[in-house]
């Protein structure tokens, strides 16, 4: 007969699992930075692609981000998530790293290089990604930081210190600018 | 129900999934950080956090070692503390001769002594008594 108590152990909130790992780093605990290391690296490794749209400044921006962590220790602090914290500190590093490199004119040169592999074959990813290009970069930004780093409203607030509201009102902006284009009202037909 | 910034309070605007999976593939980079830079990093870590849990560890240590610091104080006080010495007479904390003399004289005036004075244990109060004392004061 099955144990009644074996039952699989609910998974760990995301909040709860960086508060505890933080709090073990704090600690000196290098085996608890590896774990947010390995959770973490490949979104600040995009997110830094997304900024600078070059390999080697992303790993640059990438190992800075997490020095950065790394010297706030034993004190660092989580209000939030760590993508909250990250976020900034991955934007500010990559804007640096952006001016050391002097070829950089604006994000929408950073995404055109990003997304025209991606496209390559793909007609509606094309349309799609002139249509992003096309939108204010304010609007961009919250709707890649919902889309595709899933950060709730609050975080995308705190990383942005700016009011909820306003996170609420640039995404409504965008998906109604997407939704209103022919290029990509599909999305919102299925 | 409020509005805030012409949109209602709670309401989250919902992202289409097909639309997120799309620029998930748009903005995501093809390929992975190399090895090497995850070496540096986590040996960079080791370097700072090892110090980190190395200082808590002797902390702790110490920690632990308070409470005996404790009692042995607490021991020492009891046996050596102010007035417990057994030929300091007068009880102003120190042995010297003047504890000899009171001795002296009570012997000689034939007054109450008392049994704590029979520093020889040898059940009476007499001079080599007071020449313990003395003895004692002249180690001091």
């Amino acid at each position: 007969m099955a144990c009644s108590p074996c039952v699989a152990p609910e998974p760990e909130n995301p909040l709860d699992r960086d508060h505890r790992l933080v709090a073990a780093v704090n600690k000196g605990d290098a085996t608890a930075f590896e774990e947010l290391y390995r959770h973490y690296r490949d979104w600040v490794f995009s997110l830094a692609m997304r900024f600078t749209a070059e390999a080697s400044d992303a790993e640059d921006v990438l190992q800075e981000s997490f020095s950065y962590l790394l010297s706030k220790t034993p004190h660092l602090h989580l209000s939030g998530r760590l993508t909250s914290l990250l976020y900034p500190v991955v934007k500010h590093l990559a804007a640096h790293a952006r001016k050391k490199r002097a070829r950089y004119h604006g994000d929408r040169d950073a995404l055109d290089g990003l997304t025209a592999a991606a496209v390559a074959g793909t007609p509606s990813r094309a349309e799609l990604a002139r249509v992003l290009s096309a939108l204010p970069e304010s609007q961009r930004e919250v709707l890649l930081m919902r889309a595709v780093d899933e950060m709730s409203l609050a975080e995308i607030a705190d990383a942005l210190e700016i009011p909820v509201g306003t996170v609420k009102s640039r995404l409504h902006h965008a998906l109604r600018t997407l939704r209103a284009d022919e290029r990509t009202r599909a999305y919102f037909d299925r | 129900m409020t509005m805030d910034n012409g949109h209602e309070n709670g309401d989250d605007p919902a992202v289409p999934e097909d639309l997120a999976r799309d620029l998930g593939f748009l903005v995501r980079p093809a390929y992975t950080p190399r090895a090497a830079i995850d070496d540096d990093i986590l040996a960079g870590a080791r370097r700072r956090l090892g110090p980190i849990a190395a200082g808590r560890r002797r902390r702790r240590s110490i920690v632990r070692l308070v409470p005996l610091a404790a009692a042995a104080v607490l021991l020492i006080w009891l046996v050596v503390r102010p007035g417990a010495v057994r030929e300091d007479l007068d009880g102003n904390g120190r042995v010297d001769v003047l504890d000899a003399f009171l001795l002296a004289r009570a012997l000689r005036d034939g007054g109450n002594l008392e049994k704590a004075w029979d520093l020889d244990h040898d059940g009476r109060v007499d001079r080599h008594d007071v020449d313990l004392v003395l003895e004692r004061a002249r180690r001091l």
